[in-house]
């Protein structure tokens, strides 16, 4: 535990040296800084995932705090461990992402020292066993990121963004004090381990309490209704922020979820149901959405909604097997939980990093006018499509690993002798097929749009991609790939907070022990199979002639970029299938006459929740603050007579009793 | 697992998507009124392709030389799961069938960043259609195995095929659904009609045909080649669902071929006697497959919990 706290304490002194040095420096010396508190933090919860002992320590402070438990275990150490590595891949990728910026003489050390902030208060999140604690750290986490995405504050639309983010995270916040609060009056005190007993004495109450902290943390998560700040906040960020954001810090909501559940014992059926249910829909929402977008970065915001919403899937599996008392769903559904949430952070910052490398050279986030980028951009281009491979699951990467298992918990469940969960694993089964093709759809014209192809227009910028933008995301690509070969690797990582969560104490075999070899097996041959195949096009072709020409224009002779499919016709197809649930605008005002002008065509998709709920409600209680504006009049002789009733009313009050 | 059976598939499955081709033309032609090509043409159409070399559009990446062997490699690695010859097959394990479909997943992943390669309007037009389609297509085998697990009580393709076709008094209507199922998603996975008209001329009416225009050589073999492996790996699973294990190998191979053959005729059939549907048609189509899956899984489910 000395260990994983002086790690913390690294990343804070990182915060503060950067802070003395040069513009320039900030950076790297925040990287230097953040290689070995990485490590440092990283050891301890090795060493929990390998023997599956918790650390501990407990800090007394004065009232209102008192007992504060830093408790290090199997769940805490797996989130650490993501944590940790993603955020030295982000710092490593800012020092790139941010040069042009603080070569435009952009002070760029309030920015370092909230990611100090942020990358510390997200690790103390895992540990803290204090409600009280706990909730300021999340509070500073909040805050932290809100800074990290208001860098560029002086456009609009990120100031705009930020605030959105502020307001979402302490609407959260609210439910999560709520049901704090009241489990602290119900048992005593502020400690996680008083908790359980409440939850166990009364299940009516442990359900309302849980379904308080999955909107509180469910709205950090971005499950479907409450996903709003998401799409608005990564493409406002910059590059590495929307990295760590999408990939690590939106996972600390659930964390939080889970760590509730492990307080919980075992959950109330209907729970379950209810997670499920949610998830299904953030992962069906989230994949529609994500398939409208034109601008990238919201397309990858809205895949995390989608993503979370299967491994939201995986909980409410996992929750349903302990309601039922299903070892193999149980372990099947958090199994595949993790393991798609630790994939998914690979995945996600490496298309947000890859992402933030186009804007980098583009200056654009616009799709539409990209094109043909895999030219100018090799390294590029190849991390994107390992990161767009991964997320959709495909062989040989790491995303199928995750959701193999998913698939597996949802067989169980139909497998189960129980007429419901036969049902609801039928409809997730089908639910996680149709996502997953949904992300293939989505991912192959983002790939498509932006880097196959010949350029739609011509976007000037840098003329390469700096090196410390390259290393972090051959890492991440690399790991993706790792991961894939061995399996093993995952599986073992989350045996032991499987263990815990499943409340199993004893050593049994977790998950199928033969499973990874097979899959690796077959993985490999795949592989081996591509390579050979290749070769033997190579060895036929040898001394034939290979010659190039233009494509194909079928008969029409003078095609030009603008002719090429665009994003929004790669959607359209399916788009329309939608259009009742995804709300598309759609106008058009075609050319007439014997001589045409130029026409327009516009189609949008408007977030539901945004313009049928948050805005509505939002205006309604802007009208009801308004109601007070006649009672705040501004003059001081009215407040003068407000402080003077006042006094005469407390005189009153006191004279009467 | 029966080391001989296994052996077996391999070429079983490398050798008859010719043959299956063959019959379907010829099916088309005899109802034509025409004699037809040699049932063997597209094995001598895929030599003729691999002696030949090669002409590439000056506008792609590596993704377009990569992908036709890709493609080929993840037809090829889903037929090392498949149960073929009596339920067996070359590497089975719990939950084969996920991998079946990502790995057939990632080759049309492949193939459709190929078309978008190119930078041609049509290709991207073929890719946007290959994509949206098999949105259509996925849960429609989930459901329609996952049934097959329910039934079952097995989670890899191997023990669930073993135990079927065994199961005498099981609901004949859940194995005349679950073999409508898999023979709509042949056709879809196929691109045959009513989905896909392998034989149209007009780009703006193709699916597959016009995803590889810029094809040719070893490439174009490898692509169709991997097409019709494709049809016979997914087309395998009838025959496993209504022979008996217990049948010997060599009326159990003959039953298999009789079947295989079978089914081209019958592809051959619906090909001559209807047109391809419109496009925004063709995705009610796919959903039928969708709506027999519930319809297996309701069968299932009525005679796992209604017969007790």
């Amino acid at each position: 535990m000395t260990l994983f706290l002086s790690g913390i304490g690294l990343y804070l002194a990182g915060g503060l040296a950067q802070s003395m040095m040069t513009n320039r420096l900030k950076g790297k010396i925040f990287a230097l800084f953040s290689a070995p508190a990485a490590l440092l933090v990283i050891l301890p919860s090795f060493q929990v995932l390998v023997s599956g002992q918790p650390l501990q320590k407990v800090f007394h402070f004065p009232f209102p705090l008192e007992e504060v438990p830093l408790v290090l275990d199997g769940p805490a150490a797996f989130f650490v461990l993501i944590i940790a590595s993603m955020g030295l891949a982000a710092a490593v990728y800012s020092t790139g992402y941010l040069k042009p910026y603080v070569d435009k003489g952009r002070a760029a050390g309030p920015h370092y020292l909230n990611m100090a902030l942020l990358m510390s208060f997200m690790l103390l999140v895992t540990v803290i066993q204090n409600a009280l604690a706990f909730l300021i750290a999340w509070e500073i986490m909040s805050l932290s990121s809100f800074f990290l995405v208001a860098f560029e504050n002086e456009k609009k639309e990120v100031f705009d963004a930020a605030l959105h983010y502020l307001v979402a995270m302490h609407v959260g916040v609210v439910f999560l004090i709520s049901a704090f609060i009241l489990l602290s009056i119900k048992s005593g005190g502020f400690g996680f381990n008083g908790f359980s007993e409440v939850f166990k004495n009364d299940p009516h109450l442990a359900s309302l309490l849980f379904i308080f902290f999955f909107i509180g943390f469910g709205t950090k998560a971005g499950f479907f209704p409450f996903h709003v700040w998401l799409p608005k906040a990564h493409p406002a960020a910059p590059g590495h922020i929307s990295g760590i954001m999408s990939a690590v810090m939106i996972k600390t909501g659930i964390y939080g979820i889970l760590r509730i559940l492990t307080l919980m014992g075992t959950p109330p059926r209907g729970v379950g149901y209810f997670v499920l249910g949610i998830s299904v829909v953030s992962a069906v929402m989230g994949i529609l959405y994500a398939m409208a977008q034109r601008d990238t970065k919201r397309l990858l915001a809205y895949s995390s909604i989608e993503n979370i919403g299967i491994l939201g899937m995986g909980m409410g599996i996992g929750m349903l097997g302990l309601s039922y008392e299903n070892q193999a769903m149980t372990l099947l559904g958090f199994g595949g939980c993790l393991i798609h949430l630790l994939n998914h952070s690979i995945a996600k910052s490496l298309l947000f990093f890859s992402a933030g490398a186009v804007y980098h050279r583009t200056h654009e986030r616009n799709m539409e006018k990209m094109g043909g980028l895999i030219r100018r951009m090799r390294h590029t281009a190849l991390f994107s499509l390992t990161g767009s491979a991964a997320v959709c699951g495909l062989p040989p990467l790491n995303g199928f690993i995750g959701k193999f298992l998913l698939y597996l918990a949802m067989i169980k469940a139909i497998q189960a002798s129980n007429p419901l969960l036969n049902t609801v694993g039928i409809l997730g089964l089908a639910a996680l097929g149709f996502v997953s093709a949904a992300a293939i759809l989505t991912f192959s014209k983002m790939f498509g749009i932006v880097f196959l192809g010949i350029p739609r227009e011509n976007l000037d910028g840098p003329k390469t991609t700096p090196l410390s933008m390259l290393v972090p995301m051959g890492f991440l690509a690399a790991l993706a790939l790792l991961i894939g070969l061995f399996p093993h690797s995952v599986f073992f990582l989350v045996e032991k907070p499987l263990l815990v969560l499943s409340g199993n104490g004893g050593t049994a075999d977790v998950l199928p022990v033969a499973l990874p070899g097979k899959i690796a097996l077959a993985f490999a041959l795949f592989i081996g199979m591509t390579a050979g195949l290749l070769l033997l096009r190579k060895l036929l072709l040898k001394g034939r002639a290979v010659s190039t020409a233009p494509t194909w224009g079928c008969g029409y002779t003078a095609p030009n970029p603008r002719m090429q499919y665009t994003a929004s016709s790669f959607a359209r197809t399916f788009m329309m299938l939608y259009k009742p649930l995804t709300r598309m605008t759609f106008s058009i005002e075609a050319p007439e006459g014997e001589f045409p002008r130029k026409g327009k065509l516009e189609t949008h998709f408007p977030d539901v929740i945004e313009n049928y709920v948050i805005t509505p409600v939002t205006r309604g209680i802007d009208r009801f603050i308004k109601l007070f504006g006649r009672v705040q009049g501004g003059a001081t002789q009215q407040y003068i007579l407000y402080g003077l009733l006042f006094l005469v009313a407390a005189i009153l009050w006191v004279l009467g009793s | 697992m029966n080391v001989v059976d296994a052996l077996l598939n391999i070429p079983v499955l490398l050798l008859l998507p010719f043959l299956y081709i063959g019959v379907i033309n010829r099916v088309k032609s005899l109802w034509a009124g025409r004699i037809g090509p040699p049932l063997f043409q597209s094995l001598f159409d895929f030599i003729r392709s691999m002696k030949k070399g090669e002409v590439i559009s000056r506008e792609t990446s590596f993704l377009f030389v990569l992908a036709p062997s890709l493609t080929l490699a993840a037809v090829l690695s889903a037929g090392l799961v498949t149960p073929v010859i009596r339920g067996t097959s070359i590497l089975g394990f719990e939950g084969d069938f996920i991998f079946f479909a990502y790995v057939l997943a990632a080759g049309k992943f492949f193939s459709i960043l190929a078309a978008m390669d190119t930078g041609s309007s049509f290709e991207g037009m073929g890719a946007a259609r290959e994509a949206t389609f098999s949105v259509f297509v996925e849960p429609a085998f989930f459901l329609a195995v996952g049934s097959l697990c329910f039934v079952s009580g097995y989670t890899r393709f191997e023990t669930i095929f073993t135990v079927l076709p065994g199961m005498a008094e099981m609901a004949p209507l859940v194995k005349v659904l679950a073999v409508s199922v898999i023979f709509v998603l042949v056709l879809v996975e196929g691109s045959r009609v009513p989905v896909d008209d392998p034989n149209t001329h007009l780009e703006l009416t193709m699916v597959h045909e016009v995803m590889v225009l810029d094809n040719s050589g070893p490439d174009l073999g490898f692509i169709q080649y991997a097409s019709a492996a494709r049809m016979v790996i997914l087309s395998s699973l009838i025959p496993n669902l209504v022979i008996p294990r217990e049948t010997g190998l060599l009326t159990w191979v003959l039953l298999y071929a009789v079947t295989l053959m079978a089914m081209a005729a019958a592809i051959g059939l619906v090909e001559s006697v209807m047109a391809r549907l419109r496009m925004i048609h063709v995705p009610q189509f796919i959903l039928l497959a969708s709506a027999l899956s519930v319809a297996v899984l309701a069968a299932s489910v009525i005679y796992t919990y209604g017969g007790r």
